[in-house]
């Protein structure tokens, strides 16, 4: 970190990671050190809103933005998952969110395993976990990818393929390796692209082939949960009976899972095992976003407003010859807001930086992105009080497909003493299981460092 | 979205904006090499209306129409392209170029390309010779 950078710096092109940065306020704090990642310990469990602010309020922001995230919220989804879905084994994909904290929360318990789909994410992977905690599932699988993947010392739990040709050539490359086959269950052969996979008839066609020719299919993989569920499941269902004869013994349901879907989607999976008649295959699911979105807030700065006709924003006649504003704010599509392009919906809420202050009457109201261009809206349309050039605004739920390690973007990490005491009884414990060596001492140290770090990065 | 709610750009967006009046990108610049004779039959292979232009030392952009229709992408025609830009035209990313005009970026072939490993590529670090304010592009390492 160079000490002259200035808000500039942090706002624009050049933006630089912090890997952690704590502050005053908010009762005591320690920072505290988990493997390589610091984070701010605070005696009562903080709200995140106390925690944006206090960041925020030393922060001139005239150009700045960053996450907090709250890391308790990570083990709050994956107890979550234990009690829902605990015949469901979650393998987290990276592509989601590859924050180093939130990869060493999740892997750290046993509960959650890695889905990697490039070179890069399948190096990362290996130094948080062992290759049978992995699965390899690149929609654009090369023959470099298969030729690496297939001279690893040891076996990755499974590697995904969606056609027969990869089958047979992963197998020729290592026998070893299990592999599972990726099946659209969509009716419409029409409606296949680039990221779905083999039609449902052409597996079922192409499995006992396969086997025949001792390929280690060890399972299906498939998109169940989204439009058209139940037409989805009867598919998986006939292609499950279908195939039970050939061992096949690992059913992935994919993405889509989250908390008020989770009861519904267990009853679900287990009425197609039964129906399917194959009750003991093992479940597993690639879910991102309910184990990163929660823990991410973003927080941004308005730097331009202008009045404009409440009808214009909202589209409604009725509210035409009323004033509204629309927003420029500091970051865009390109940046934080690229979630956007995954069809995330995101909302924000004004910070003041001052609790009990920025109350107002709601006004029609848009948000751009700094881009300025035609596609930059992050938020087409909100229901804000009037704000002011230099006001915070906070975008809960940021977790999943908007920051990437390497973007290098300022993350505030945070949690409470309880449940730090929690990750550190279970440090102990990776560390007696054979885990690799962590920073983690045991001491702890008041963060007037850090708090120092914090000035020097924004002043 | 209207095109009567935009701000005047008085922000940090001038590597974009100095962009303006440079000529787009077009498969006349493609060299005349038998890899590249080869290049544009791997692309034309995929979609007979997509074309190819080199960007740079190690990219290439693959120029597609706005409203490509995702179910006429040939996956395993499209694998095949990016294994020829790694492995014969040794370039390190494929870019994908779209005009922006018509363009919706949160559906159809965008979203497409952002779910099987693509990236956005933000205006101030398009490559020289294309233009942010006439294209839009995404990033694949091969």
């Amino acid at each position: 970190m160079t000490d002259n950078m200035n808000c500039g710096d942090i706002g624009g092109g050049r933006r630089r990671r912090l890997v952690s940065a704590t502050y005053e306020g908010v009762g005591a704090r320690w920072k505290e050190q988990l493997r390589d990642v610091s984070l701010a310990v605070y005696d009562e469990t903080p709200q995140m809103e106390e925690i944006a602010r206090k960041v925020a309020s030393h922060n001139s922001m005239e150009n700045g933005s960053f996450f907090v995230m709250d890391a308790s919220q990570v083990e709050g989804a994956m107890d979550e998952w234990s009690r829902s879905l605990s015949h469901c084994s979650p393998f987290y994909p990276l592509a989601c969110n590859d924050d180093p904290l939130l990869l060493e929360l999740l892997t750290r318990k046993k509960i959650c395993n890695l889905q990697v789909s490039t070179v890069a994410e399948l190096e990362r992977a290996l130094s948080l976990v062992s290759p049978s905690r992995i699965i390899f599932h690149s929609h654009l699988l090369t023959r470099k990818m298969l030729r690496l993947i297939t001279s690893l010392p040891d076996p990755l739990h499974s590697l995904i393929i969606d056609n027969e040709d990869s089958a047979m050539d992963a197998s020729s490359l290592n026998p070893y390796q299990p592999l599972l086959l990726r099946v659209s269950l969509s009716p419409d052969s029409d409606s296949i692209d680039l990221a779905m996979g083999m039609p449902i008839e052409e597996a079922i066609e192409c499995v006992p082939r396969l086997v025949r020719s001792g390929v280690a299919i060890v399972g299906i993989s498939v998109q169940l949960l989204g439009e058209d569920e139940v037409e989805r499941a009867r598919s998986l269902i006939h292609l499950l009976s279908t195939l039970s004869p050939y061992g096949l013994s690992i059913l992935d349901v994919g993405d889509g899972i989250d908390s008020q879907s989770m009861q519904s989607t267990s009853f679900l999976l287990d009425c197609i095992l039964e129906t399917a008649n194959v009750p003991h295959m093992k479940l597993m699911s690639t879910p991102g976003r309910f184990f990163a979105a929660t823990a991410f807030t973003l927080i941004t700065c308005i730097v331009g407003k202008r009045s404009m006709d409440a009808g214009v924003i909202t589209r409604r006649e009725e509210d035409g010859g009323t004033q509204g504003f629309v927003y420029e704010t500091n970051q865009s599509v390109y940046q934080c807001f690229s979630n956007r392009m995954m069809g995330e919906k995101v909302h924000c809420d004004p910070l003041p930086l001052i609790p009990s202050t920025g109350d107002g009457p709601a006004i029609e109201s848009a948000i751009l992105g700094s881009a300025l261009d035609s596609f930059d809206f992050p938020q087409r349309h909100a229901r804000l009080p009037s704000l002011s050039i230099g006001d915070c605004l906070m975008w809960k739920e940021m977790g999943a497909y908007a920051v990437r390690r390497d973007d290098e973007f300022p993350i505030y990490y945070y949690t409470g003493r309880d449940h730090w005491n929690r990750l550190n009884g279970e440090e102990k414990d990776v560390m007696s299981d054979g885990g690799s060596e962590g920073d983690t001492d045991g001491e702890s140290e008041m963060d007037d460092d850090m708090t120092d770090i914090f000035f020097r990065v924004f002043n | 979205m209207s095109s009567s709610i935009v701000l005047s750009n008085n922000n940090s967006n001038s590597n974009s904006m100095s962009m303006i009046g440079q000529s787009p990108p077009c498969c006349s610049d493609v060299p005349n090499t038998p890899a590249s004779e080869e290049m544009t039959r791997m692309v034309k292979n995929v979609v007979a209306s997509w074309e190819w232009v080199p960007l740079g030392k190690d990219k290439v952009g693959i120029i597609i129409p706005a409203d490509q229709d995702h179910r006429q992408v040939h996956k395993s025609r499209f694998v095949d392209l990016l294994e020829f830009c790694d492995e014969t035209m040794k370039v390190k990313e494929v870019i994908a170029v779209f005009g922006r005009a018509d363009l919706t970026v949160a559906a159809g072939f965008p979203r497409t390309l952002r779910y099987v490993g693509f990236r956005v590529v933000a205006p101030e670090n398009f490559p020289p010779t294309l233009d942010a304010t006439t294209h839009f592009a995404m990033t694949y390492v091969v």
